[in-house]
């Protein structure tokens, strides 16, 4: 986006995305969605809808998922934001990624950064969910791809695969 | 064995053996690779349209219309182009006097421009264009431009429309003045004489108003850009978009810009967020403006993405709109004789390009899976108050199953048969196959009877003390909970021919006589063969360009899977890159579940010849002949040096290294190797192959011809599925609980088990979406009632049933590749089979399924107008 | 779909929050955007002032009282949802939340959001009125409290006036005792992603559950979307008191509580739909009810 904010209103913000400090002069209307999306070059949050209702764009503020069109990007100065590419290893798909690839949990891929923000929050919370947990878990984020069959499969796969790996370095 | 059989037999054996023959095992057609794009896209690295912001680009968005129909009496951008930062209003004054031309429409005769020309003729029709620095801004400008409306009366109802003298654009169309832009009649074998006859006529009313569609997540969106100076062989303008069938629907684009196709490149995503048919007629409108806003602001990028809400309500995003009146003539036995289906479409305010074939298609399968020799079938496309249509999965037909599914069940309560036994007694007989429809469409292959027995048989513990005990059936009803089942075999054409597209282009009253085998050859048949290109690079890897476009299809896996099995390497070893319309061979591209389907058997025509070429360059290298090597993994092998006596030494070296792999060979053919390296136009490389795959229907000509000449829609691939869901009808609330499907598929060879049962899985949801939820509702005043996501209720993770799906594979005996449709799976079928189950359920009530989608709201008035009477004694 | 422009504030007290308000004309608080957001977004809410609850900690709390249980405005759906205290005094306050979307939403959105917005089809304000809660309004000239019943006055408008906020709600938990009251909350929704078409809130305490045929005491029987504001049908709460929930009675409640309801049409729920509906969901919200206060 062309910075060329006028004299309407802006307001310095600082936010570390994927672990980089980002400082930013905005306008206080501007979503974090769009924020992540053209100033902090995080494309892989989505935007499906703009009014809450897809989950594609959702990221982790301070700890939890929110929806990122549903939050002015001033409403997270001085926040932690994750998004879902930053759940990678090093060059390496992270574990949630890897399960989404082996199940085939993704095809136009459009929803899935949303929905592995949405498995991360469910497994570190309940890191052994059953059908209908997961169910609940994801209600946030819709599909239009897969009809959630092997969703609902990576993430028990996710599951299976963040526990042999906690149960490995011991940090269970 | 008659002539059909042994040509059958042929052709299964004709593809057996290229399996058995090819020189190279199949390792990878037939099994579950994993998706070459999932790492790129969970990685982040793959771009989607709408992450594209190259730092000069400008940003747009639009004035759309509140009205569903109203004059514009005047546009005032003044205070608009006031704004500081304000770079464009256009209008279609503006557009037009620029010299752009009007949008392809579907009918004759008719145009749209993309921005209103003096009246809007419904909510979100698109006004001016608004170009600022950020979306934020424009917004804030397109707030500014004032537009005075005079409102004229709205038309929403499809039969109210047909004969209003309210027309809305009285000077265009055959039928001008008339709401009815279009409207034929297919007289089939004798269906007067028959309806005459037979035992039993019933005739119903069936309406299929939500409009239901694919609603992408990801939305139109376009960034358009003009070369205000371009160098010799530079295009003027270059569109970045979500652009459906880009190699081909790029018409749709360079047409209104009023340039030569190589004036304008078209570059789409390696995939686009999901499509599932509809970008083909939602994005161009914004192709073509941006670029033109483009050129209009001196040359800087612009870029358009369209909001959920501007889809919704005015993004042309809506599909099928139906009014049927339909009837069946059968006799006592149960014998279908004939069926008369005359329906009128809702297209809304433009019948748009290629969209308006949604009433054709269904003429390929008229008579469904039954063997009935006679029909009629009569549409009419009619112009609304409503939002254009765009075309979805499934391309009009789940309507018309979903049609002949009801009329079936009506048929076996008026004989009292079983609604299973009224069926097996119509399915079209496997001898039978290939069968002739009476539009003249062929089925090729498959055993209907016995796919849907094999559906029963899975069901069949169910009946013993699980969801269908007969007990437990009993005590859910004195709850309130009526629990039905029941199979309902549905077809699902795809590979439609391409020259039945034009059919609408034809003055009207000729239409009868025009396309007939006494005016028309078959050589003006008009097709699209599917073309596939590839080459070898110098480190050995095989690049190959397809034409068609993914939007979630998985088409680099599959074309890596093909070409790795045609050529003995691993699909890793292939490269799959993106191509813009300009480089590559025009194709139809993902439409009409072609792309696994002639894709592959284009990989197979492909590998054969590249094979070929390159025993040709072995055997020429070592100077023998090309009898005595053969292609074997990854390269070609020496069978034998007798008779050869070595020239030179370098000779006698050659033909001592008895095996070529294919960085060798290319770089043999490139004459690297000798280090004389001139290289060659690439046309004269033996390492590089063009290939095109006919016309499916072309190619079958002794089954299509007539079919063809006839410019009727000839759909070749027939897949099918079965299905036995089982339901659940609160008949208090009228809410629909789907407790499990049952469900076998059949949609010819696989070529990736995974990706064809995600297929499955995403169609049968929206069969599900577009059963029981869906809808884009309309207000008498034509204003849209889901604008949002809290009103389109897509189908949500809650809405998952339990399915339990059995894959059975009825080799095509047309395709090459022996694969058939799968892209528009589920859709096709699941709404037929739903409503029949919920028929079932409904029974003791009296209430049968007349209208979809099954809402509780509409259940229930369904209930209440029976009367709520108790069951008529069950046996 | 974005907002227009606006000058934004973060206070960390109720007390910044106030003079805010009174400093700034055209401003509006936020709390968890769920709602707010969409309207901002299409340019149906334009504030020239933001501002935002969301650093004022005073107000995210679950207070257990003797014979009340207070909970601040900014409690989110998901604390509502998991409190152990409101589980068990008024458990259906905690199953409003939880049907509320789904995790990422309950994450953010608020009790006093929730009120604030008064959507005729929210969970909330159906729940709090079948609780008989009290509304805390604050503003600079203090604290006033404002009984449910008189705090939604029509749609989509409460008594919160200009340059007041909702602090909190307090709910009464000495009409439930635990061990002999039940309570249902059920809603008419397809899908996580919507607002329900209809739903009910049904309570009752029973004299003695583990008599045959416990009477019902008292009943509250609410609903949402069935008019403008949440609707509380005491007439049909009074039907079933001093019953032992007997069909007739709950006949004679479902046919009050269809009179007068007074839903709007809306696609898949016409009018005469939902207030067939009504009559449904009162005997369902009872029944329920009624065997969850037998069943403990
Ligand atoms: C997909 C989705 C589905 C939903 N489904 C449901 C549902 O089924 N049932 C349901 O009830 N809700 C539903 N909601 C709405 C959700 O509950 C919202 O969180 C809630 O309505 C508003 O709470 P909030 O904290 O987000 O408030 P905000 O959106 O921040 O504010 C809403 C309004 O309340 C005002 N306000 C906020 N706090 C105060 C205060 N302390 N004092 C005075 N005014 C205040 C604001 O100024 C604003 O006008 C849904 C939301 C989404 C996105
Ligand atoms: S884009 Fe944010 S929820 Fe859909
Ligand atoms: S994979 Fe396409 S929307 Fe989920």
């Amino acid at each position: 986006m062309i910075d060329n904010t006028s004299d309407r209103p802006t307001q310095e913000i600082t936010l570390t995305v994927n672990g980089n400090e980002i400082t930013e002069e905005v306008e206080p209307r501007h979503k974090l969605s769009d924020f992540l999306r053209y100033r902090a070059d995080e494309t892989d949050v989505r935007v499906g809808c703009e009014h809450g209702a897809c989950g594609a764009c959702t990221v982790e503020v301070d700890g939890k998922n929110v929806k990122s069109c549903m939050l002015f990007a001033v409403q997270a100065d001085g926040s932690e934001v994750l998004t879902s590419k930053a759940l990678n290893d090093d060059d390496e798909l992270g574990p949630i990624q890897e399960a989404f690839h082996e199940n085939h949990a993704l095809q136009c891929g459009f929803c899935t950064s949303g929905f592995i923000m949405a498995t991360k929050e469910l497994l570190e919370e309940n890191p052994d969910p059953d059908r209908e947990e997961i169910v609940e878990g994801l209600s946030d984020n819709i599909c239009r791809c897969t009809g959630y069959v092997n969703i609902i499969k990576a993430v028990e796969d996710a599951a299976d695969r963040i526990d042999t790996v906690s149960q490995a370095t011991g940090d269970d | 064995m008659s002539q059909a059989e042994e040509s059958k037999a042929e052709r299964v054996k004709e593809v057996e053996d290229h399996i058995s023959n090819q020189p190279t095992p199949q390792n990878y057609v037939g099994s579950e690779v994993r998706r070459k794009e999932d790492e790129k896209i969970l990685k982040d690295h793959r771009e989607y349209v709408q992450d594209r912001n190259p730092p000069d680009a400008l940003h747009a968005a639009y004035v759309r219309s509140p009205h569903a129909h109203a004059e514009i009496t005047d546009i005032d951008t003044s205070a608009a182009e006031e704004h500081d930062e304000c770079k464009l209003v256009m209008t279609v004054d503006d557009y037009r006097d620029a010299g752009y031309a009007p949008m392809l429409c579907g009918i004759q005769e008719w145009a749209e421009w993309p921005l209103a020309d003096g009246k809007v003729t419904y909510v979100g029709q698109c006004v001016a264009m608004v170009v600022a620095t950020d979306r934020y801004v424009a917004e804030d400008i397109a707030d500014l431009v004032e537009v005075e409306y005079e409102r004229l009366d709205p038309l929403v109802d499809v039969m109210e429309a047909r004969d209003s003298d309210n027309v809305l654009y009285p000077e265009m169309g055959p039928n001008a003045p008339s709401n009815v832009a279009f409207d034929e009649t297919f007289e089939l074998g004798d269906p007067d004489g028959v309806f005459e006859e037979a035992d039993h006529v019933i005739e119903k009313e069936f309406d299929w108003e939500s409009r239901a569609s694919g609603v992408p997540l990801e939305t139109p969106s376009a960034l358009g850009t003009c070369n205000m100076n371009p160098e010799d062989g530079e295009e003027k303008f270059h569109v970045w978009s979500n652009q459906q069938l880009h190699t081909w629907a790029d018409v749709a684009i360079y047409a209104a810009l009023d340039q030569p196709r190589e004036e304008v490149r078209v570059e789409v995503p390696l995939t686009a967020g999901g499509s599932y048919g509809t970008k083909h007629a939602t994005v161009y409108r914004h192709a073509v403006l941006t670029a033109v806003a483009s050129e209009m602001v001196g040359g800087n990028p612009v870029k358009y993405v369209e909001d959920r809400i501007e889809d919704l309500q005015g993004g042309d995003s809506a599909s099928t709109d139906r009014h049927y009146k339909a009837k069946i003539a059968f006799n006592d036995d149960g014998e279908i004789l004939a069926n008369d289906f005359w329906l009128a479409d809702n297209f809304g305010a433009f019948p748009r390009f290629i969209c308006t074939n949604q009433v054709l298609k269904p003429l390929a399968i008229v008579n469904g899976p039954y063997d009935v020799e006679h029909a009629r079938y009569e549409y009419e496309i009619v112009c609304t108050n409503k939002m254009p249509q765009t075309s979805y999965r499934g391309f009009g037909t789940p309507a018309h199953s979903w049609v002949w599914e009801m009329l079936m069940d009506e048929a076996a309560d008026v004989l009292d048969m079983d609604p299973t036994e009224i069926r097996l007694k119509n399915y079209i007989d496997e001898e039978d196959m290939p069968y002739k429809t009476p539009s003249a469409n062929v089925y090729g292959e498959g055993d209907y009877a016995k796919t849907v027995r094999k559906v029963w048989d899975l069901v069949e513990d169910e009946k013993d003390g699980g969801l269908l005990d007969p007990d437990r059936v009993e005590e859910l009803r004195e709850e309130g909970i009526y629990r039905g089942s029941g199979s309902a075999l549905v077809l699902e054409p795809g590979l439609g021919c391409y020259d039945y597209h034009t059919r609408q282009f034809i003055p009207r009253d000729e239409l009868a006589t025009y396309y007939t085998p006494e005016n028309r050859d078959f050589s003006d048949v008009v097709t699209m063969a599917e073309p596939l290109e590839a080459y070898i690079r110098t480190d050995g890897k095989v690049v190959v360009k397809i034409s068609s476009d993914d939007q979630g299809q998985g088409h680099q896996t599959i074309a890596s899977q093909m070409l790795a099995d045609e050529l003995g390497i691993t699909p890793d070893d292939v490269v799959v890159p993106q191509q813009d319309n300009l480089d590559v061979a025009s194709d139809v591209g993902s439409a009409s579940s072609r792309m696994a389907t002639v894709m592959s058997s284009a990989a197979i025509g492909l590998g054969e010849k590249l094979r070929g070429q390159l025993e040709e360059l072995a055997a020429d290298h070592w100077g023998i002949d090309t009898e005595q090597v053969e292609f074997d993994e990854g390269g070609v092998k020496q069978l034998s040096t007798e008779g050869v006596e070595p020239v030179d030494k370098r000779h006698a070296e050659r033909l001592e290294q008895e095996f070529l792999t294919l960085t060798e060979l290319v770089h043999i053919d490139k004459m690297m190797e000798t280090g004389d390296s001139h290289f060659k136009p690439q046309a004269e490389l033996k390492t590089y192959a063009y290939y095109e795959y006919p016309d499916v229907a072309y190619e079958n000509r002794e089954y299509f011809e007539e079919a063809m000449i006839r410019k009727r829609p000839t759909y070749p691939s027939i897949s099918f599925a079965a299905n036995v869901p089982i339901v659940d009808v609160d008949v208090e609330t009228g809410e629909i609980e789907i407790q499990k499907i049952y469900s076998v598929r059949d949609s010819g060879r696989i070529i990736n088990p995974m990706i064809v049962e995600g297929q499955h899985h995403g169609g049968i949801m929206q069969g599900i979406g577009a059963a029981l939820q869906e809808e884009f509702g309309y207000s008498e005043d034509g204003q849209p009632q889901s604008t949002t996501f809290f009103d389109m209720m897509l189908p949500s993770i809650e809405n998952l049933p339990e399915l339990e799906i059995e894959k059975q594979e009825t080799w095509s005996v047309f395709s090459k590749s022996g694969a058939k449709g799968v892209g528009e799976t589920g859709i096709m079928d699941i709404p037929a089979s739903l409503a029949h189950s919920v028929n079932d359920a409904l029974k003791p009530l009296d209430v049968t399924v007349e209208e979809m989608p099954m809402t509780p709201n509409r259940v229930r008035s369904w209930i209440r107008d029976a009367g709520d009477a108790p069951a008529p004694a069950d046996d | 779909m974005k907002s227009e422009p606006f000058v934004y504030h973060s206070p960390s007290s109720v007390e910044e929050v106030v003079s805010l308000m009174n400093e700034h004309d055209h401003a509006e608080l936020v709390a968890g955007n769920q709602s707010l957001a969409i309207q901002m977004n299409n340019r149906l809410a334009t504030p020239d002032h933001l501002i935002d609850l969301n650093g004022v900690d005073e107000l995210a709390y679950v207070d257990e009282r003797d014979g009340e249980i207070e909970i601040g405005a900014m409690t989110t759906h998901k604390t509502i949802a998991n409190s152990d205290a409101i589980d068990r005094t008024v458990p259906i306050l905690a199953e409003a939340a939880q049907q509320i979307a789904g995790p990422s939403v309950r994450n953010v959105g608020t009790l006093g959001g929730g009120i604030g917005e008064a959507d005729p089809a929210g969970n909330y304000p159906t729940v709090l009125t079948a609780l008989d809660a009290t509304i805390t309004i604050t503003s600079e000239s203090g604290d006033r409290d404002v009984g449910v019943d008189e705090f939604f006055i029509a749609y989509m408008m409460t008594e919160v006036g200009e340059n007041e906020m909702i602090t909190g709600a307090t709910v009464p938990t000495d009409p439930f005792p635990i061990g002999r009251t039940g309570m249902s909350f059920l809603e008419l929704k397809r899908v996580p992603h919507t607002w329900p078409k209809l739903s009910a809130a049904g309570i009752v305490r029973v004299d003695d559950p583990t008599r045959d045929d416990p009477t019902v005491e008292e009943a509250r029987l609410t609903f949402a979307n069935a008019s403008d504001t949440p609707l509380r049908v005491e007439a049909a709460e009074s039907a079933v008191e001093g019953t032992s929930l007997t069909d007739d009675a709950l006949e004679e409640a479902a046919e009050i509580a269809m009179d007068s309801a007074d839903p709007a049409d809306e696609m898949q729920a016409e009018a005469e739909y939902k207030e067939e509906q009504v009559g449904i969901f009162t005997k369902r919200a009872l029944r329920e009810a009624y065997d969850r206060a037998l069943d403990q």
